[in-house]
């Protein structure tokens, strides 16, 4: 079940609120459990069995840390076998077929015969939810977190549908005192609600119009300059109303039954520096990185040569957590290059001297994240060789055939739309203040309204989210690009 | 510049945090009314005669487990809401008004012209395709005319070839262009009496439409145009006797329009009253033809005679089954015509049917009209494609 479809919208959600908000305080977290394995069932029933295993095991292995007594050599035993298992059973589902496909090749080219293997299926979510275990079983050794004494505030925990599959990736800390006690009201349910229908609108109206664009020139096997370029510059786009719109939904979600999911995105386009694009994107999983195998590595506290080796391996590894392929390993590689390169150019230039004016700065990095971002999309090297080459223009220059004719008017113009949308708030806070923090998206940082104004930023978000529901209903739903990770 | 920080900050917050409140109670109430809008139009549309009789397929243990039931689920809250005309109407008119977009399968012209955006689409392999179609084609022709049966090959040339003076924006490629040319030369490279349809309906189009402007097919004027550059490609002498006449409606009404329905706009208004804004292009409009027989020979009734249709049979798409081109073929020939014709049978489709069915076997034809439309020659072979080249 995908947020953005109608068994979701018209089924699942009027029934969960009903049961939730109809049942006492003390069994909701029951509501939230079972409504949440049903959600998740949905695609695959036996992956829920995976669900409840992984949760099962690290529930026990954290009760046992914590009877051994987190600083205990026991509790280190036990926090290796929790990581180990938790990271086995990722390794196996996620990286296996690589594994075998990648040996293969060697094998072949060296003549001997092939491993006979039967591709393994990528349960959904299951990248997020063993990071959510990692996360808790290394706090807890780090005596940053309480033990959860309840398997079913744990296994609610785990299990929120609203983050299941593609998260924010949230910390059992976040949300532990959450889980015993949270404020209902229908001010919050009207927050969530807003947030949900602002990500959905970004999603269905922006992201899902892109995307046939996106798939017909990734497709193409000689890309014009034109068609490479509208290629990158629409993937980007796409990727960022696609996963920005699921975080708002899950985060709306978790608001209207009284949750406070991290943020997970801060306007990342208007960046610049690549540093801080990746403070601004999908931070929950940069913050993951950064605590959990960034400083364990040492951080940049052994050295600029360790430094940098550090940064490069986060970054890869954190391509790898994308998916089993080359190609995020490559991308991966590609981010801690640019974060290295920024770091050694920071470092380099004298204190006072001048930096690079915000537009060219912004440019520069967008310039950088986007020709990334090709060899994130792209389904190989190969196909990612072909955009690279036409966005050279070793193709030609001009619009090809074989594009122009899936291009349809109200494709295009999204392009405009969206990135008119990426830059406002950056409008917005110019006209402000000269440089501030960026405001969220669901929550805006500009409270002073009365009358027409009051009245527009009410409902906008409703008529966004009723034009997004006809755009949805008037094509097929198109799944969310994070679920394949 | 001081005055600002005169102003009684502590009150104006409170002021503010206020109407923040307000609204974002509004809101929750918003939200409250979408989710019991939601639910019924949800529930609705389980309860609806077509969803119960999919779900009644995958009421079972198995179904569930297998994801049947699940994506009967998804299917009928994908289809059947109360609200699905309505939503559907509201996407059509959106895409339209605002960006001019007929959707994925509409390319909008100028004019109110529509075209189907299939008829531009570029396929990895065209021409092998065609070689391929040029081949099975002639081996058609080869083994009926083993049997005495003569073939006559009507390729139905795309709307945007004939009506390209309406195209303005819509998207025309290289390869769609040079289709019909190609696989043209390559009949007559292989022998193949194919008339040129293409010549016939751009002459007559100087005189005005031949396609409807709202559907992907030729209309009337178009039908009875090609219908009678077959008859006058046809050597074959058929029994005479039999004489058509094709007479017109006396009331006009809207013609088929099968583009505004792909456009999702088949159920909007034209123009939304008393404002007068155009909600979807206008319809084309037409006075219905009707083809009637005038003559036919006395032993044409005689029971043991051979059947009115058995000397003509028509094979073909959408085309040969709008527009009353059957109608102005039989008004053509002279004869009855057989019309086993498939809508959205593409090249093979109403040929595999008829060659593999009891009726060509037991009582053969003397002339088979196969007509086929120019879109579906360049794309990927099927397996029923090739099994037409089998036919003995």
């Amino acid at each position: 079940m995908i947020f953005a479809s109608f068994e979701f919208l018209a089924l699942f959600l009027p029934l969960f609120f009903a049961c939730y908000f109809l049942m006492p305080f003390r069994h909701r977290n029951w509501v939230i459990l079972l409504f949440s394995w049903g959600f998740y069932a949905w695609w695959r029933v036996d992956f829920l069995a995976l669900l409840i295993a992984v949760t099962g095991f690290t529930y026990t292995v954290a009760r046992l840390m914590d009877r051994a007594g987190p600083k205990s050599d026991r509790a280190k035993l036990l926090m290796i076998l929790g990581l180990v298992g938790n990271l086995g059973v990722l390794a196996y589902f996620k990286y296996a077929n690589f594994g075998v496909a990648t040996v293969n090749q060697l094998r072949g080219a060296m003549g001997l015969s092939l491993m006979s293997w039967t591709e393994v299926l990528l349960p959904i979510g299951l990248s997020f939810y063993v990071l959510q275990s990692v996360s808790y079983l290394v706090d807890i050794r780090r005596g940053t977190v309480p033990v959860s004494r309840s398997l079913l505030d744990y296994a609610a925990y785990k299990a929120i549908f609203s983050q299941l599959i593609a998260g924010p990736i949230v910390r059992y800390a976040e949300i532990a005192n959450e889980l015993k006690l949270r404020e209902h009201s229908l001010r919050q349910f009207g927050i969530g609600g807003r947030t949900f229908a602002i990500g959905f609108a970004m999603k269905v109206a922006v992201a899902d119009t892109l995307s046939p664009l996106v798939d017909a020139a990734f497709s193409l096997t000689q890309p014009t300059l034109a068609d490479s370029w509208i290629a990158a510059l629409s993937y980007t786009l796409q990727l960022y109303f696609d996963f920005a719109g699921y975080s708002l939904m899950a985060i709306g979600l978790a608001r209207m039954i009284g949750f406070y999911f991290p943020q997970n995105f801060d306007n990342p386009y208007l960046s610049g520096s690549i540093q801080e694009f990746w403070q601004r994107w999908h931070m929950t999983l940069s913050r993951f990185l950064r605590d959990y195998l960034y400083i364990p590595l040492g951080g940049n506290r052994s050295g600029p040569v360790r430094t940098y080796v550090n940064l490069m391996l986060v970054m890869a590894i954190g391509g790898l957590w994308h998916g089993s392929s080359w190609n995020f390993i490559l991308w991966g590689v590609w981010q801690g290059a640019l974060l290295g390169t920024h770091r050694w150019w920071s470092r380099r230039r004298p204190p006072g001297a001048p930096t690079l004016a915000y537009p060219l700065a912004n440019a520069l990095t967008m310039l950088a994240v986007m020709i990334g971002w090709v060899i994130f999309r792209a389904k190989d090297l190969e196909s990612a060789g072909h955009v690279y080459a036409g966005m050279l223009g070793l193709n030609g220059i001009g619009l090809s055939d074989d594009f122009l004719w899936q291009i349809t008017p109200d494709r295009l113009w999204f392009i405009p739309v969206a990135l008119a949308i990426v830059y406002v708030p950056l409008l917005r806070d110019r006209l402000s203040r000269p440089r501030p923090a960026h405001p969220h998206p669901g929550t805006p940082a500009v409270p002073e309204m009365s009358g027409l104004r009051l009245a527009a930023w009410t409902v906008s978000p409703f008529a966004a989210f009723t034009l997004a529901i006809v755009m949805l209903y008037s094509r097929d739903a198109v799944p969310f690009l994070y679920f394949q990770f | 510049m001081d005055a600002p920080l005169n102003r009684p900050i502590v009150a104006n917050t409170r002021s503010r945090r206020s109407s923040r409140d307000i609204s974002e109670r509004l809101q929750g109430a918003l939200v409250v009314g979408l989710l019991a809008l939601g639910a019924w139009q949800g529930f609705s549309a389980l309860a609806t005669p077509a969803a119960q009789r999919r779900l009644a397929q995958v009421r079972s243990l198995d179904a569930l487990l297998d994801g049947r039931a699940a994506a009967a689920v998804n299917f009928v809250e994908a289809h059947y809401l109360p609200a699905d005309p309505i939503l559907r109407a509201a996407g059509g008119v959106f895409r339209w008004r605002l960006f001019g977009s007929g959707g994925p399968q509409v390319a909008v012209g100028c004019d109110d012209w529509l075209y189907l955006t299939e008829e531009a689409q570029t396929v990895r392999g065209a021409e092998e395709n065609l070689a391929a179609r040029a081949d099975i084609v002639a081996q058609v022709a080869a083994a009926l005319a083993r049997r005495g049966i003569e073939l006559v090959v009507a390729v139905v040339p795309d709307k945007a070839r004939i009506e390209r003076a309406t195209l303005c924006n819509a998207p025309r490629t290289a390869q769609s262009m040079a289709r019909y040319g190609i696989f043209q030369a390559m009949l007559r490279e292989r022998r193949i009496a194919s008339l040129d349809l293409a010549r016939r309906l751009e002459q007559a189009r100087q005189e005005g439409p031949v396609y409807y402007r709202t559907d992907t097919h030729w209309n009337q004027r178009g039908a009875a145009i090609a219908a009678k550059a077959v008859a006058e490609a046809v050597t074959t002498t058929l029994d005479p006797g039999f004489a058509y006449r094709t007479e017109a409606a006396p009331v006009e009404t809207d013609g088929p329009g099968d583009l505004l329905r792909l456009m999702s706009l088949d159920l909007v208004p034209e123009t939304l009253s008393p404002l007068g804004i155009k909600l979807r292009p206008a319809s084309d409009r037409q006075f219905v033809a009707r083809t009637v027989q005038t003559e036919k020979p006395a032993e044409a009734d005689d029971l043991l005679a051979t059947g009115p249709g058995d000397q003509v049979v028509l094979i073909g798409s959408s085309y040969s089954t709008n527009a009353n081109f059957q109608g102005s073929l039989q008004e053509a020939l002279r004869a009855p015509v057989n019309n086993v014709a498939e809508a959205g049978g593409g090249f093979s489709g109403a040929a595999s049917t008829y060659f593999g069915g009891s009726a060509f076997a037991e009582s053969p034809p003397r002339l088979i009209v196969w007509e086929i439309p120019e879109r579906a020659l360049s794309k990927p072979l099927q397996a029923q494609d090739r099994a037409l080249a089998e036919l003995k």
